[in-house]
Parts: structure tokens; C-alpha cells; sequence
């Protein structure tokens, strides 16, 4: 057994690495470089030794030290023994499940765990920051413990160079400040007085966030090891995975270079394996992360230590960031254009020798630091580091069960740095492991929000290059397109949109046009997004024009990006089966179309879909976009055993296109050579220009009268063509889908992922309508009779923003705090601009302000339509900072509607020149 | 009218006599067909010399015929008879109507047909009617002159209403209308009673409780006839120093069909009682003329109106209620505004039409009066850049032509009509295929160069001297150029109102 312990090999391959490391050799430098190599040798040694104490532990207790010998079995199989997967090892430790075994390639954190800024920094989107609170929480709880991990709450200032990132990171500020998080301006003074050494004149501004805080990543990742062993968790090191095997589609067991492990469970901490592990089982599981360099350097100073306290700093538009290390600084960037490690390619076995030091590459970036903090330019031989790390198509994490094997979970994508998210990340998992859901808002991170083209290599390649950089770059909302790994699905209109002036937007990798510069003449290159801004949009004339044609003529939308699904069984078993899983009644007639949701137990969200009855035995489904991977697995997990129903994705197979506004049923009456006053929610097959059988249903997504048209996309081209030709007489226009989600906005009607996710039920999101609690049993059926019995205690309202001024405030774009008589008492979901009723308007679910502090509702935090609507109750929104007046809705503000089957009746109008 | 009608049933007569009809149902419409038809084939027959020596033009006739068609009238004169009273008018403000171009051409002397157009000044919108009187002008004279105002009235919301009433009192009345080529005006004591009446509806609907929200224009429209009509009988009946007016009484005993549009915006509502018509020219993505009829004549014809009347009255008079095509076996329209000969009830015919008019004022078998309404069908029709123009004619220009022809005609007159123009360019910046396209449809276009600026003009030119192989000069020459006395067995009066639409107005204009 001692003749596996690596010591020997481990400590060669330490020291090959650290001289790897040692790119700056003068010769004034060289003593620096060296004893800086010694201090990790030494290091290493100890880690080495102390692991060694460990393997002897185990010789005499098998419960604390790593195995050599591989489990036949166990309940759970985690692969990789970075600071993520010991997390959740711990987790589920916590959580009693203790049959857990790790397998580690190498062994405890030596893959990527073994480096990174060790910064925890929680100035981040609610969603991770949730997670990263936690991870503060846990490693100060491993401090108090003993654990020696460095841990300090030295706190953070965040610098804004620009009167836009200063707005941004205000905004941030905003909804932080709401939900518990100390943080404040801080003027040039006093932000010296925190941080020294920083150079100021050229900055905007800077917020502090003192709860943020350093800990050293390696420590972490080996105290919570250790606590994973104590609790039962047995570790297997030099074991390499080899494949997953699966029996129908179900984690079967690991096979390794040790030989195979059964298993219940398997969870992917892989790390920059992970893909590449994901690609070793069958069905084949797709984790789209790839390696990206991620450099930092650590310098040593002349002169006495600074101060180990000094906060770190995220010098954001100089794409650099710093902490004290040492005595001395590390500066680590999120560079604009990254290096996808390795070049690409496979990892190495050999991986560490493979890192490239590439000092030409970090130069910008370092004068840019030296900048910031003038004392750097002393700096003693910086050194610098290589930690790549494995970022996202998105730059989030990728949580969660694959949607291709059942209790294959994944914890990956760490995104730069590993250590921030690792405790709250390996809670969630592990929660959603015991529990079979998350427990928490997730959606985000979510593996299911995937598609095979994310998972090719040439794509991640790409999109990683500008994935770190984004990080550190001002996501203006809903202007933040991606420039990499573009133009992959496109519809078949796609380029002639682009001819007539679209500007693509990308989800699911699906290019929707967002809006249409209708100044573009098709010659040059295509138009594109201006600069973007927190205030008005600089092309939103754009989108007025084409409201006003989706109002008074025609507006057509492409979007052939929805998820399409098809549903289907020999006799009526499809309808027993959709009765199941959806709450609405879904056995219409043939010819009708049902808005249902899906829900789960807990009666939250699935899915958000139209359901057309194409014949008795036969549905076809539409969802939203970004579902297609999500929803088809749910779905597929749910269809009864005895193979009676089957679903079929069609998302490629219809180009959709959706024909807005009050002229639309001229248009398509002319067209097709039919009436087409179809009644709402049903939908008939019609032939439309020469193209047959194109499905025309009659609803818009928009609130508007109209049409969704779904054509065979071989037609596409044509019916476009007629659509446009002749619905010129008709005021047609092309319009972009940032146009109609501001007239769903306006219109209240929820967004998938934004308002309606599966922590939200149809009750708090007002679709308690479509929920038919009288049919028989379908899921979340008991959770939502509760609720409906008990009241909700959130409630999606919507505002107007009465006192804005649209041309001249910053505007609510999503996630801004809302206070009710000075307390916080919800998150904006969806905002934005109501053409009708001309303000700005937003979306948001409120709560009543105790709620976050009671364990569990009580009668008197049910939200009812008397606490919303109190007239003595004031509503705020906090725009950067700035509080401004809101009035809160449960229903539309009345405003002139049309509708199809009702044109709008003539009424005289006033001569007003001569009323007088 | 009595006298006019016996004449007819003569010809009539003779006609069956001398030509076979080969039994078929005949009416005075196809019957007048008829004998056109004979008169431009065989224009010396027995047939014809008989029948005309009955009115004594004989000689007239006889001195012309086909072969040396020796025109009366030289083209210019033609011309000048047929535009003698065209009239043209731009809109030159945003609307849905660009132009209109209106002409008449009296057949009967005076000619029985009015035509108003007006714009709204309180409320937006412009009013176009075509009125065709029988048994003398009076009534058409009078309800083109006054119905206007009853439908624009009933059209203002209720403060409005208010304020007009007002400024009624006080007789600095606000202008409701501008009226456009407004050539006749009424006598001033008939003026005077005139706006009395109107003071007074204007009162009561003021005083009436109306909502806004709940506006109909078939309602407005409906109410403005009855209305009219009802004032119209009041009028006639009452009786100043113990004495029946005579104006008033007579304007009563004759009677007008109408057929009125109202355009706002994109709307445009058609009220017709009667047997005027209306058409819609629409030109389809192919570039075809189809006529869409708006309006459903009223007469014996029209299934359901006859049905409605048949309904109306006791079984016993399904005989005699319509009898020869015709209301009461005297009235073609079956609905008409005035007429009361046919809607008072018997004891008034007795007290005060009788006495002034005779025994045989009161119609055969009127035993369960009213027989004829004034109500009118309101049609609406919401319109698209595809409608080109609307036609409203007096019965004079349908018995000649078809909706489609019109339509045609009117659709190749605009296309033709550009050509009468100099060319300029429409603006600036233009490629030069841009303007190679504007120049061949003008060569198109050049090929089709009518004799007439106006389009109503040009219909009429063709309503009367069209043949197949086009206009035939002798034709006009002949039927422009006949005596009074039997002009009117070849043509009616001819009243034609065409209305443009701005296409790109309609185009951009909200629903």
C-alpha cells in the first residue's frame, strides 16, 4: 500500500512545477524567486507529509485516511477531490449520507484547487452571491474550528473608473443592501484610508464591501477533506475514472484504472476533466466547460510588509484585480480576449509542464496594476502564475443532474474561481442530490440549459476567450450580446433579416433578432448594437416604430427559437399522461390550444407552455427557448413506463413566425384565401401563399391580436416573402423580440426564468387561474390546494414608474430592490419600457418585509390584494441609489385594448380647433 | 308623374306587341334596355316610327339615322353639355380621402337629382350623398340640403351637443359643416322653418341621455333619416293661420332615395335608402379591378325588402302591396325619404291630400299604411390601402352600366388621368430606374388618355357613348341632343360622386 504513495513522484513533480513557474530570472531577482520556490517546496513537503500522516492514519483507521484499495460499492461516487467535490462530499456527510466515495486522479487538491486568488467576493448577482455568503459562512466556521486556512474578512473595494460602472456597480449595490449585504460609497479620502497604496484621481468611484475575504483555496480544500473522511466519506487517490456506466440511462457504476465501483449516484467534480469525463459515458453527458489560462502575479515588495488586512481590489475596467500576499500584492486579471489553456486541445496527462507562462500576454494588464497601485512598479520580481481554470459558454456555474443520466450529477465550471462558490455549491448539490431538487434558486446554473453545439470543442473554444473577460466587463441589461460563437442556429430568415436591418441577439445559441435598425440599406456590413446603456436604450426609436405597427398594422417576429415538442401515443394515453403532468385541463377538442404550466411537488414551475391538440392521440407543445433541453428531459422522466406515449423534439423542423396587430387578420385572410377569424385558443392548418399546411394559431405572445404561424421551414422563405409583400398595404413591419418582450411586460404576462421558475407557483405568479385544482390527481396538484387554501406569501405585482422620466432616469432592468413604506419587500424580475401607457414599468414578487426572518409562513405573512393595494402603503424602487416612486398593479391598468374578433368600432373624433 | 307613368305602360305595350320578348318578365328598366337596343340597331323601324309619333318627335328621329349618323352636337359641344357641371375637389389636409370628383347630367328639367359633400368642422369626417328625387325635385332638393346636419348633430358628444345648442340660441350658430359646390339654396321663409325643426331635435337630443361609449354610426345614420323624415311630415301638416303650406306639402308629396357616405379615417359608413348605389373599386395584388357593391338596392329586386314589405302587411294585400315591380303598383324604390302619399295614414290623405290633390293622390288599395320607410341600411367597411375609390351614382348611370364597368373605367381613367399632366418628378433623389418605371407606366398610361380630367365626367361620357369598340360621337351626339319630352325614356338623371383614397394614408393610418 506505501508503495502507491506518490511521495517521491509527488515532491519531482512539485519541484518540476514550481520551475516552470519561475519565468523572471534576473539576476537581482533570482534569490527572491528562489526562496519564493523554497517557502512552496516546503510547503508542498509538509502538504506531502501531512498526507502520508494521512495514509498511515488510514492503515490503522480506515474511517480518516485516503483509500488505495477501490470500493466495490458505494451509495455515492464522487470523481475529483478538488475544494468543489470535497464540499460536497462534506455536504452529504451533513446531510447523513456518509456511503460516499471520492476518486481522485492524483490526489487532494492537486488539480486547479491547488491555486486561485483565494478571494470570496459576494459583490456579485443574487443568485451567486447567495451561494458564495454561504461559502463565507462555512470556511469562517472552518477558521473557528482550527483549521488554519488563512481566512481573513479583510473586505473589498470595488473601483469604478467610468460614470457607467459606477451606475453598475451602484445598481449591484442597490439590490445588496436590500437583502443584507453591508456595503457603501466610499469617496476618494476614505478609500485611501482603506486601501493605501491605490492611485484614485482617475476614478469615479468605489464600494466597500467589508464582509468579503480571502482564504487560502489548497487549505480549504484539505480541511473540508478531512472533515468529508471524518464523517464517513472514504477518499481513493491515483484512481482514475475511466467511464460511467449507465443501465438505461441510469448510473450503474465507475470503471477506473483500480478496477469498477457500483454506485447510485455519480457526481462530476471534475474540474477541467469534467468534459471530458462527461464524454466517457453512454449516453455521452454534456458538461460544456473548457480551460481557460487565468493568470495572477505575486510580487514581493521592498520596504516592511504591507498590511495583511488591506482589502482586496476589483479594478474592473482595468480588468485586474489585487490582494495583499504575502506582505507583499497579487494582481490577478479577467482579461478582454483570454487563451483558452492547452490551446485548446486535450488536457495533457503532463498538464502542469504544459502551462504556458505568457508574460507578453499579462504585460497590458500589469502596467494597468502598476497604474493602480504606483508602489508595483518597485515590486520585486513578480512572479507569474498560470491557474487555468474552467469557465462556462455563460460564465456560470454548471450544476445539477444531466439531463441525459439519471443521477449524474455535475458541480463544474468553476468560471476562475473555484474556491468562492465551493461551499455554497456543494450545499446546493448536495442538497439536491438527497432531496431529488434544488432546494434553492438554481435555474441559472442549471446543466439542463444546454445544448450539444454548446458542447464543441471549436465553440468553447471560442466563447471561453470572451467568457473570463466578461466578468469584469459592464453587462449593459439586455445589450450584452455575445462576439464569439456566433451565427450557429440560425432560422432560414436569418440572413435575409439581416439584410433588412436585424440586430441578433443569441439564446440557446439560436440567433433572434432583437430589434431592427430599419436606417440600414443592406449594403455594408450588418448594423450592430450601439454602446449599451443603463438609461434609455440608444435604438429604441427602433422600437417604438415597431410597436406602433405591431398597434395599428402588422408587426412580424421571428421566433423559430422556441422549443417545439410533439407528443404522441397509439390511442388516448397522451391525454391521461399531459393531464398528469400539466395543472391546466388540458383535453380540449382537437383544433384547441391550452396555456398550461407544468408543475412539480412543490407546485413551482416547469415549464410555461402552449399546448396545441393537433388529433385525439396527438399534442404538439411550445415552450420557451431556453427549456428545449430542460423540459424535454422532465418530460421524459415523467412518461409512463409502459412506452405508450412518446415525445419528439420538432424545434428544427417549424420556422415560426408571428403576425402582431389589428390588420393581422386581414393579412393572413388574404393570404391564405380563408376567414381567418379563428377563435382564441384554437388553430387550423391553412395554406398561405403557395405553402401548405402552415399551422396558424391564434394567439400572439404579446397580448395583441394576431397570429403564430408555424411553417415547415422549407416554406419559410416564401411565406415570409408573401407576408412582407403583400402586408405592405398592410403596415407590416419587422420587429424584434426586445419589442415584444417590453409588450408582454406591459401586457403582465410572466417571462420563463425570470418571473416563472420552479420555486414560483401560478398562485404567486398570478396564473392561479389556469390551475384546475377540481381534475384529478397531476403533480403539484396537493401543494397548490394548500396554497390556494393557505395564501401565498409572495405575489408577482406589477408598477408603473409614475414619476420616472424614461428620457433622462436610469431605468429598472431587473433585478432593483422594492420598498414598501421604506422596507424591503422584494426584487424587480422583469422591467421595462409600457409604449401604451408610456412609463417605464416592472414586474416584481413581494413579500411582506418580516419574511425573511420567520422560519416558516404564518397567517400573517400571507400577501393578499389589501396588502398590496393599502392606500396608505408607499412603494420605492431603488434605481442606482436613487429611490424613486412606484404604484403598484395586481391587474393591467386599463388601456385601449384591441382584439381580433372585435375591430375597434368607429367613434367620431373632435375637431379640437374649433371646440374653443 | 301620374302622366309620365301611363306613358310608359303605352310603350310598354307597344313594345310587347311589336318585338317578342318571348314572355318574359319585364320591368321598366329592362324594357327602356330594350328599346335603346332597338333604337341604336334598327333606328327607322315600324317599331320605332310608331312609337314615338304616340309623343309626337316623330320627325326628329326619323331625319337620323346610323348609317350617316350626322351628328347634332360637334365634340366640343358634347363635351361642354357633359362637364357643364363638373366639379373637382382636393383635400389637401391628412385624410383618407384625397379627392373627389362629382357631375350631373339632367335628363328631367328640372334635374330631380341633389348632391351634397360636406366636411365636418365639429367632428372629423366628410359626408358624400347622392339624392335622386321623383315626382319633382323638392324632396331630394330638400333632404340633401338638410340631412347633413341631422347626421352630423347626432354625431357630437354630449357637451359638444351643448355647446352647439347654445350657440344656436344665441344665432351665432357654430358652423357644422363645409360645404363644398354648394349651388342651390332654399327660400328664406322655408330656411326659417327649417332651422326651427333642427332647434328643436337639437333640444331634445340634448335632453336625451346618451353615452358616448356606446356611439354607433347605424344609429346615428338610422336616426338622422327617420329623423328627417318624420320633420319632414310634421312640416308638411302644420298648419299656420288654419292653412296647410303649400312648399311644405309639396315637398311631402314628392320623394327622394339617398345613398350617403361617411369617411373618417380608415372608416367609412354607407347609409342608402332606395335604389342608389355604391361601389368600391379595390385593385387586388395583381393588379385587377373588382367592384365591391356596398349598398343592396331597394327595390322589387331585393328579395329580403320585399319579403320585409310582404310581412308588414295583412295577407289579404299580398296582391296589391306590390304589384308591375312596383310598391303600391305605382313606386319603383321601396323605401324613400318623403312620399308620404304612402305613409300617412288614410285620415290625413283625406283631410289634407285630397283636397288639394286630388282623388287620385291616394294610391289603389291603401289600406294599412305606412307602406314605405325612410329607414336606411348603414353599412360599414373598414378600409384598406387595396380600396382605390368609391363610386356613388343615381340609378341614371347603373341602368347604363354595371358596377364593374364603372369600377374599370374609373381604374383605367386614374391610370390614363396622369398622362393629362405634365410629368414631375414626386420627389427628390430618385434613381434613374426608379423614374425608367415611372416613365413606362406613363406610356401605359398614354394609350389610355380619357377625353376628361374628371373622373365622374368621363363616366358618364362612357355611360352614354360607349360601345364596344369605344366612344361612338353619333351616340352621344343623339342622346345628348334630344328634346325634353323624351329624353327621360333614355336617360335618367345621372348623378355620379367619385371619391380617391390616399392609399398611404390608409397604409399608415391605425385601424
Amino acid at each position: 500500500m506505501i508503495s502507491m504513495c506518490p511521495k517521491c513522484a509527488h515532491l519531482g513533480r512539485v519541484l518540476k512545477h514550481h520551475h516552470s513557474f519561475k519565468f523572471y530570472t534576473k539576476s537581482s531577482s533570482n534569490e527572491r524567486a528562489f526562496s519564493g520556490c523554497f517557502t512552496k517546496e516546503n510547503e508542498a513537503d509538509k502538504n506531502c507529509s501531512l498526507h502520508n500522516q494521512c495514509v498511515r492514519t488510514y492503515l490503522k483507521s480506515s474511517s480518516t485516511g485516503s483509500d488505495t484499495i477501490l470500493p466495490k460499492q458505494a451509495q455515492v461516487v464522487i470523481c475529483g477531490a478538488g475544494t468543489v467535490a470535497n464540499s460536497v462530499a462534506y455536504h452529504l456527510v451533513q446531510n447523513g449520507w456518509n456511503d460516499i466515495v471520492v476518486l481522485e486522479q492524483d490526489k487532494i487538491g492537486s488539480g486547479t484547487s491547488n491555486f486561485g486568488s483565494g478571494t470570496l467576493g459576494l459583490f456579485k448577482p443574487i443568485a451567486d452571491r447567495n451561494l458564495v455568503m454561504y461559502s463565507i459562512k462555512l470556511y469562517r466556521q472552518l477558521q473557528e474550528m482550527g483549521y488554519d486556512i488563512g481566512f481573513k474578512q479583510c473586505g473589498s473595494v470595488n473601483l469604478a473608473q467610468t460614470k457607467d460602472r459606477m451606475v453598475a456597480l451602484k445598481r449591484r449595490m442597490a439590490y445588496h443592501q436590500a437583502t443584507g449585504l453591508h456595503c457603501e460609497v466610499v469617496g476618494s479620502s476614505e478609500l485611501v484610508r482603506l486601501h493605501p497604496y491605490l492611485h484614485t484621481s482617475d476614478l469615479e468611484g468605489a464600494i466597500w464591501v467589508p464582509e468579503d475575504a480571502v482564504a487560502k483555496p489548497l487549505a480549504v480544500c484539505e480541511a473540508l477533506a478531512k472533515l468529508a473522511k471524518e464523517g464517513g466519506a472514504r477518499y481513493v487517490e491515483k484512481c482514475k475514472v475511466m467511464q460511467v456506466l449507465t443501465e438505461n440511462a441510469r448510473v450503474k457504476g465507475i470503471q477506473t484504472n483500480l478496477g469498477t465501483i457500483l454506485c447510485e449516484y455519480f457526481v462530476n467534480c471534475a474540474g477541467m476533466w469534467a468534459r471530458e469525463l462527461g464524454l466517457q459515458c453512454r449516453p455521452r453527458v454534456r458538461i460544456p466547460a473548457m480551460p481557460a489560462d487565468h493568470f495572477y502575479v505575486t510580487a514581493a515588495l521592498p520596504g516592511e510588509a504591507v498590511d495583511s488586512w488591506l482589502p482586496c481590489v476589483r479594478d474592473y475596467d482595468s480588468h485586474t484585480y489585487a490582494r495583499e500576499w504575502e506582505g507583499g500584492f497579487m494582481v490577478g486579471a479577467f482579461e478582454l480576449e483570454a487563451k483558452p489553456s492547452f490551446g485548446g486541445a486535450r488536457i495533457p496527462d503532463e498538464w502542469r509542464q504544459c502551462l504556458q507562462q505568457d508574460w507578453t500576454h499579462f504585460k497590458p494588464l500589469w502596467e494597468k496594476a502598476v497604474h493602480r497601485f504606483p508602489l508595483l512598479a518597485e515590486a520585486i520580481s513578480p512572479f507569474l502564475t498560470n491557474s487555468p481554470d474552467n469557465f462556462t459558454p455563460d460564465g456560470k456555474w454548471i450544476l445539477g443532474e444531466t439531463p441525459e443520466v439519471h443521477n449524474y450529477f455535475v458541480a463544474v465550471g468553476m468560471n476562475g474561481n473555484s474556491l468562492q462558490g465551493a461551499g455554497g455549491i456543494g450545499r446546493a448539490v448536495a442538497e439536491w442530490l438527497v432531496e431529488g431538487e434544488p432546494t434553492t434558486e438554481l435555474l441559472p446554473f442549471s446543466v439542463q440549459r444546454f445544448l450539444d453545439l454548446h458542447n464543441n470543442r471549436h465553440y468553447l473554444e471560442e466563447r471561453v476567450k470572451e467568457v473570463v473577460g466578461r466578468h469584469y466587463c459592464v453587462l449593459y441589461p439586455m445589450q450584452a450580446e455575445y462576439k464569439h460563437a456566433r451565427g450557429l442556429r440560425c432560422s432560414p430568415l436569418y440572413s435575409l433579416l439581416q439584410q433588412r436591418g436585424a440586430v441578433f441577439g443569441t439564446r440557446m445559441g439560436y440567433e433572434r433578432p432583437l430589434y431592427f435598425d430599419s436606417t440600414y440599406s443592406s449594403e455594408g456590413p450588418p448594423p450592430e448594437m450601439p454602446p449599451g446603456s443603463f438609461y434609455k436604450p440608444k435604438f429604441f426609436d427602433f422600437m417604438k416604430e415597431e410597436y406602433i405597427a405591431c398597434r395599428e398594422g402588422v408587426g412580424i417576429i421571428d421566433m423559430s427559437s422556441f422549443s417545439k415538442i410533439q407528443i404522441t401515443s397509439a390511442a388516448t394515453e397522451v391525454v391521461d399522461y399531459l393531464q398528469r403532468v400539466c395543472s391546466n385541463d388540458v383535453n380540449i377538442p382537437v383544433g384547441g390550444i391550452v396555456h398550461t404550466g407544468m408543475q412539480n411537488e412543490r407546485g413551482g414551475y416547469e415549464n410555461d407552455c402552449m399546448l396545441v391538440r393537433q388529433a385525439h392521440n396527438c399534442y404538439f407543445m411550445v415552450s420557451p427557448t431556453s427549456q428545449q433541453t430542460r423540459i424535454f428531459e422532465w418530460m421524459r422522466r415523467h412518461l409512463p413506463t409502459d412506452m405508450s406515449v412518446s415525445i419528439n423534439d420538432m424545434t428544427s423542423m417549424y420556422t415560426v413566425i408571428n403576425v402582431v396587430g389589428p390588420k393581422s387578420q386581414e393579412l393572413m385572410a388574404e393570404l391564405s384565401n380563408s376567414d381567418m377569424k379563428l377563435l382564441p385558443f384554437t388553430y387550423k392548418k391553412v395554406n398561405v401563399g403557395y405553402a401548405s399546411d402552415v399551422m396558424v394559431m391564434s394567439f400572439t405572445h404579446t397580448g395583441e391580436p394576431g397570429y403564430c404561424l408555424y411553417i415547415p421551414s422549407e416554406y419559410a422563405l416564401h411565406v415570409y416573402d408573401r407576408l412582407m409583400t403583400v402586408g405592405h398595404d398592410f403596415g407590416a413591419r419587422d420587429v424584434g423580440c426586445l419589442t415584444q418582450r417590453f409588450m408582454r411586460i406591459e401586457r403582465f404576462i410572466p417571462l420563463w426564468g425570470e418571473e416563472l421558475t420552479s420555486l414560483i407557483t401560478p398562485f404567486e405568479a398570478g396564473g392561479g387561474f389556469r390551475v384546475k385544482l377540481d381534475k384529478e390527481y397531476f403533480i403539484g396538484k396537493f401543494a397548490l390546494k394548500r396554497q390556494k387554501e393557505q395564501g401565498v406569501t409572495k405575489r408577482l405585482v406589477y408598477f408603473t414608474l409614475d414619476e420616472t422620466d424614461p428620457d433622462h432616469h436610469i431605468w429598472p432592468w431587473g433585478g432593483e430592490p422594492l420598498y414598501r413604506n421604506g422596507e424591503f419587500v422584494g426584487t424587480v424580475t422583469t422591467a421595462g419600457y409600457g409604449f401604451t401607457l408610456e412609463k417605464l414599468i416592472c414586474l416584481g414578487f413581494i413579500h411582506h418585509p418580516g419574511l425573511s426572518k420567520a422560519s416558516r409562513p404564518s397567517e400573517r405573512l400571507i400577501v393578499t390584494n389589501d396588502f398590496i393595494m393599502d392606500r396608505s402603503a408607499t412603494y420605492h424602487i431603488d434605481l442606482a441609489g436613487q429611490r424613486m416612486p412606484v404604484k403598484p398593479h395586481i391587474h393591467v391598468p386599463p388601456f385601449a385594448m384591441s382584439s381580433v374578433d372585435k375591430p375597434r368600432r368607429y367613434r367620431p373624433t373632435l375637431v379640437s380647433v374649433n371646440v374653443n | 308623374m301620374a302622366v309620365r307613368f301611363k306613358f310608359k305602360q303605352l310603350i310598354a305595350d307597344k313594345c310587347l306587341k311589336h318585338c317578342s320578348l318571348n314572355g318574359q318578365e319585364y320591368n321598366e328598366h329592362r324594357l327602356l334596355g330594350f328599346i335603346r337596343c332597338q333604337f341604336s340597331i334598327v333606328p327607322s323601324s315600324q317599331f320605332f316610327h310608331k312609337t314615338f309619333t304616340v309623343c309626337g318627335s316623330y320627325r326628329y328621329f326619323s331625319s337620323s339615322s346610323r348609317q350617316n349618323a350626322l351628328a347634332k352636337l360637334t365634340p366640343q359641344e358634347v363635351t361642354n353639355i357633359l362637364r357643364e357641371n363638373e366639379y373637382t375637389q382636393e383635400f389637401n389636409f391628412p385624410s383618407s380621402v384625397k379627392s373627389y370628383d362629382s357631375n350631373q347630367l339632367a335628363s328631367n328639367n328640372p334635374i330631380e337629382d341633389a348632391r351634397t359633400e360636406a366636411r365636418g368642422l365639429l367632428t372629423t369626417g366628410i359626408l358624400l350623398g347622392v339624392f335622386d328625387g321623383h315626382g319633382g325635385a323638392a324632396c331630394a332638393q330638400v333632404t340633401a340640403k338638410r340631412l347633413f346636419d341631422y347626421i352630423t348633430v347626432c354625431m357630437l358628444p354630449p357637451d359638444l351637443l351643448n355647446k352647439y345648442l347654445e350657440s344656436l340660441e344665441t344665432n351665432q350658430s357654430l358652423k357644422l359643416l363645409e360645404m363644398y359646390n354648394d349651388k342651390i339654396d332654399l327660400l328664406a321663409d322655408l330656411k326659417e322653418k327649417y332651422l326651427e325643426t333642427f332647434k328643436k331635435f337639437v333640444k331634445e337630443l340634448s335632453e336625451m341621455k346618451s353615452n358616448s361609449l356606446d356611439f354607433q354610426m347605424k344609429e346615428v345614420m338610422e336616426k338622422a333619416f327617420l329623423r328627417l323624415d318624420q320633420d319632414l311630415s310634421l312640416e308638411a301638416l302644420e298648419k299656420t293661420d288654419g292653412k296647410i303650406d303649400i312648399k311644405t306639402l309639396s315637398v311631402a308629396m314628392s320623394g327622394a332615395v339617398a345613398c350617403v357616405a361617411h369617411i373618417d379615417g380608415p372608416h367609412l359608413h354607407v347609409a342608402s335608402v332606395g335604389d342608389c348605389q355604391c361601389v368600391l373599386g379595390v385593385l387586388s395584388d395583381v393588379n385587377t379591378w373588382t367592384a365591391k357593391k356596398l349598398t343592396k338596392e331597394h327595390n322589387t329586386e331585393n328579395v329580403s325588402e320585399v319579403n320585409r314589405i310582404l310581412r308588414e302587411h295583412p295577407l289579404n294585400e299580398r296582391e296589391t302591396v306590390i304589384k308591375s315591380d312596383r310598391l303600391l303598383g305605382q313606386l319603383a324604390p321601396l323605401r324613400a325619404l318623403g312620399d308620404f302619399r304612402y305613409k300617412w295614414s288614410k285620415e290625413i290623405m283625406n283631410q289634407v291630400v285630397k283636397p288639394v290633390f286630388g282623388e287620385n293622390a291616394i294610391a289603389p288599395n291603401y289600406y294599412t299604411p305606412p307602406y314605405l320607410t325612410a329607414c336606411p341600411d348603414v353599412v360599414h367597411h373598414r378600409l384598406t390601402p387595396r380600396d382605390k375609390f368609391l363610386v356613388i351614382a343615381s340609378d341614371g348611370l347603373w341602368d347604363l352600366v354595371s358596377p364593374l364597368q364603372v369600377v374599370r373605367l374609373v381604374g383605367e381613367h386614374m391610370s390614363g388621368k396622369v398622362t393629362l399632366n405634365p410629368f414631375r418628378l414626386p420627389r427628390n433623389n430618385m434613381t434613374l430606374s426608379e423614374i425608367n418605371t415611372m416613365l413606362l407606366q406613363r406610356k401605359e398610361g398614354l394609350k389610355r388618355k380619357p377625353i376628361d380630367t374628371n373622373a365622374a365626367t368621363h363616366l358618364i361620357r362612357n355611360a352614354l357613348g360607349g360601345t364596344e369598340y369605344g366612344l361612338d360621337h353619333g351616340k352621344l351626339s343623339q342622346l345628348l341632343s334630344m328634346p325634353d319630352e323624351v329624353v327621360r325614356l333614355f336617360r335618367d338623371d345621372i348623378t355620379v360622386t367619385v371619391i380617391y383614397f390616399d392609399s398611404e394614408y390608409l397604409r399608415h393610418c391605425p385601424v
